[in-house]
């Protein structure tokens, strides 16, 4: 097990080292310049030679990517170009908000997706087909559009709920959640489509093996048959599903922050690209792949526990 | 929030379960009954601040995140005119040598004192930090201190529009601990002005309040504004219509919306907009360098209709890229090419292109620059000529920059005729890529930035803008208006000033 860690473990950096060396080369093929944005179009050629000197974008690629691992491998991400705030503070302030999103519409999308699921296949017939119907409606909904649509409705129309912005939940916990059922709304059900779909072949699949009917056979209570026995065994393809649920969220987030102007990673990223901010840029890129690979972990190493076939894959 | 609370709660019980305390995010919430309540009111900011330095927030939607904490020499009014801020007043003693006197009585937030020496750091960061606004200082050689309170600029050129300068990014004076330590105006307001930043969520709000070290003339209307960031248009339309913000920026479809939900609109033509004719000498597209086609452009133009189609009621055509708040604005030269596709087909033929020419245009998705551009091309089409549209929106500057196209679809706001001219007109202008020049032109500006006279220099810009306007350097569609919105029981006076796109606080006031 130790070893199956390692090596996954091993892996991911790798692919945290990739997915930045390639995410800093784009960003230096960009045609935005990053001094434009902060000295206007009326600048002289000399103040733009200047800063250009300055923030050390005359240098070669090659020492400016090796200057970056140098100062990321010691936990320096560099200043934004743009305030010149820390990098990694910038990207941990809004990292809150976005894991918010992606973590509460995982949690929220399993337990929706899992209960509809297990219920269309222990009912059967006119309930799953209605849940099935269900399903295949929602899953063809984009989720941003979803959204406008709930605002329209709850926010506008009927006042409910505030159609923008984001309380910190030390504040205000009530305002905070307040804040957050639309955006959940928004992406839970979309989410918990697949979710919905796997838990429910799972659940069908384990319904019909021998251990179920023996269990019938000794008098056990069906809801403790379905709850315990069957949801156990049923939960381990639904694993999968919800770690690409939850990447899935992560990325897809940035059209729901948008919509309700949450400060999420999402702006920033947008931000950051659009005014050639390349340290918050690559700052965005290095804490995401890194958080994404580590919950792809937590997975693996899950699936190691439980299924010890898969360390030897 | 506590109705809309209770409404949850009746609507979804498992909201209700939770624990909830009661906090406005929306609006003035003073009640006539307790008119001793601090007035506030949220406004709806389309950018996030990146930190509070008015050298980053200069202009656009941030403006607001400073001009609320910083006093400035000078001050702006709503109908463009310049009055005293921190310097009581001001003179060109030649056209290369501006005084001005300076009141120190200003205190700042953190209690610290404005005096000249301060006032002089402050200039001369403006023009040694790379900023949008470091450019409107290279026209200053040396700044010195004449005695406790007066500052004389001696410059390098004639440079007529430093006072209106001040009145902006470039005037607004820090303190000397950030002066020190300009680090500390990455999370903090560290000015003079009638508010300051007490709390923030990064990305999201920023509350300012009162600052009670406020020495400065200003008439403040509200104790507390809540800035609330809300980054797309629609989004700010919805939460002035759900409650959730009383003030906020549209385009005029939102603010007809808006209107006819029982909100209020403002708007200011203060930008024209059109295709700006970079290549007079013909290097790119030979067709240009003759002046009868530049004008057949124009001719070919219906401003009317195409104004009536981009900016519906909320524009007036015109034919020059002065604006009508500048000294250089002539309202005879607004139809000077009406609408004329004859004449515009009989300068293309008499100029050798009967047959039309093929000319690049840069555009950008930005400003609506791509959607004005599109709406203009039939025109031209029409009389032979094919626009292919560029779209560099990512490098849309660098493209002008380059030299590679004969015009942009693009847009100005100037406040001033002189800057008008330094980003249009001159030599060495971003907007004049192939450093197109002209002799007579060229002794126009120069006398007109000489000239102390405020009238004789206006006629002298007046000459300017009639010289463009004939020799066709530009192809303007309308000025068009930028818009607010806001509600209408919450707070009044709310107006747009010269040069600015967000209505800045000075002249809100709550609607008792």
């Amino acid at each position: 097990m130790t070893a199956y860690v390692a090596r996954r473990l091993g892996i991911a950096v790798l692919m945290v080292f990739v997915i930045t060396s390639l995410a800093f080369i784009l960003t230096a093929l960009m045609p935005n310049d990053v001094t434009s944005t902060i000295l206007g179009p009326d600048a002289t050629p000399e103040q733009r030679s200047a800063l250009r000197s300055d923030l050390g974008l005359d240098e070669p690629l090659i020492s400016r990517f090796i200057g970056f691992w140098a100062s990321a491998l010691t936990g320096d991400l560099g200043s934004s170009l743009i305030s010149g705030r820390p990098v990694l503070d910038s990207v941990t302030e809004r990292l809150p908000v976005t894991l918010t999103l992606a973590m509460g519409g995982t949690l929220l999308a399993v337990i929706v997706g899992v209960a509809l699921g297990t219920l269309a296949a222990v009912r059967g017939g006119a309930t799953d087909t209605t849940i099935r119907g269900f399903v295949g409606v929602v899953v063809a909904i984009p989720n941003f559009w979803l959204a406008v649509l709930l605002v329209f409705v709850f926010a506008v129309t009927l006042g409910l709920f505030p159609a923008t912005g984001w309380t910190p939940f030390p504040d205000d916990p009530g305002d905070w959640a307040l804040h957050l059922v639309l955006p959940l709304s928004a992406i839970v059900v979309g989410a918990s489509a697949g979710i919905v779909r796997q838990s429910r072949v799972a659940m069908l699949d384990v319904l019909q093996r021998d251990y179920i009917t023996t269990l019938r056979s000794v008098g056990l209570p069906e809801w403790r048959i379905i709850l315990v026995h069957g949801l156990r065994n049923a939960a381990i393809p639904v694993l999968t599903v919800i770690g690409l649920t939850f990447v899935g969220l992560f990325g897809g987030a940035v059209l729901i922050e948008q919509v309700f102007s949450l400060p999420g990673i999402g702006p920033l990223a947008m931000t950051s690209v659009s005014t050639g901010d390349f340290p918050v840029t690559l700052g965005v890129v290095i804490v995401t792949s890194a958080l994404i690979l580590l919950m792809n972990l937590a997975l693996d190493i899950v699936y190691g526990i439980i299924n010890p076939k898969a360390r030897l894959a | 929030m506590r109705s809309r609370i209770a409404r949850v709660a009746a609507v979804i019980p498992a909201v209700a379960a939770l624990t909830l305390v009661g906090c406005s995010s929306s609006g003035s919430d003073t009640s006539a009954a307790d008119t001793d309540a601090p007035t506030s009111i949220s406004v709806a900011a389309l950018t996030p601040a990146t930190n509070f330095d008015p050298l980053t927030n200069w202009t656009g939607p941030a403006y607001n995140y400073v001009v609320t904490a910083y006093e400035t020499l000078v001050s702006l009014e709503t109908d463009g005119s310049l009055t005293p801020g921190i310097a009581t007043s001001w003179e060109y003693t030649s056209p290369t040598a501006l005084t001005m006197d300076i009141r120190t009585d200003s205190v700042f937030s953190d209690g610290s004192d404005l005096d000249i020496d301060l006032v002089v750091a402050n200039i001369e960061r403006v023009r040694d930090t790379p900023s949008a606004v470091q450019s409107r200082m290279n026209s200053i050689d040396t700044i010195t201190a004449l005695d406790e309170d007066t500052i004389e600029f001696s410059l390098n050129t004639p440079d007529p529009s430093l006072p209106g300068a001040f009145s902006g990014a470039s005037g607004m004076i820090v303190s000397q601990a950030a002066l020190d330590d300009p680090d500390l105006m990455l999370t903090e307001t560290a000015g003079s002005g009638p508010w300051m930043l007490t709390d923030s969520v990064a990305g999201s709000s920023y509350t300012y309040e009162l600052n009670p070290e406020y020495t400065g003339s200003r008439e403040v209307g509200f104790d507390v504004i809540q800035f609330e960031v809300i980054s797309d248009l629609v989004a700010q339309l919805n939460a002035l219509l759900a409650g959730d913000v009383d003030l906020g920026v549209a385009q005029w479809t939102q603010r007809e919306t808006a209107e006819q939900n029982g909100m209020a609109g403002v708007g200011f033509a203060g930008n024209v907009g059109g295709i700006w004719l970079f290549d007079r000498d013909g290097e790119v597209v030979p067709a240009l360098a003759d002046v009868r086609v530049r004008q057949a452009i124009n001719y070919a133009i219906d401003r009317e209709a195409l104004g009536n189609a981009l900016w519906s009621s909320y524009q007036r055509p015109t034919a020059q890229v002065f604006s009508t708040q500048t000294s250089g604005y002539v309202e005879e030269l607004d139809d000077y090419y009406a609408y004329d596709p004859e004449r515009a087909q009989e300068l293309m033929d008499e100029a050798g292109y009967a047959d039309g020419f093929t000319m690049p245009v840069v555009s950008r998705a930005t400003f609506g620059d791509n959607a004005r551009l599109e709406a203009t091309i039939p025109y031209l089409e029409a009389i032979g000529i094919t626009v292919e549209l560029v779209d560099r929106t990512n490098d849309y500057d660098d493209a002008i920059a380059s030299g590679e196209f004969a015009a942009a679809q693009s847009q100005a706001g100037m406040n001033d005729s002189y800057v008008g001219m330094t980003s249009l007109l001159a030599e060495n202008a971003a907007l004049n890529p192939f450093g197109t020049t002209d002799p007579e032109l060229t002794e126009l500006i120069e006398a007109a930035s000489a000239e102390l006279d405020p009238e004789a220099a206006a006629d002298l810009w007046q000459q300017v803008s009639t010289w463009v306007v004939e020799e066709a350097w530009f192809a303007p569609i309308s000025y068009y208006e930028t818009h607010n919105f806001y509600n209408p029981e919450v707070v009044t006076g709310v107006e747009l000033t010269p040069g600015y796109a967000v209505s800045i606080p000075f002249t809100w006031e709550p609607v008792s």
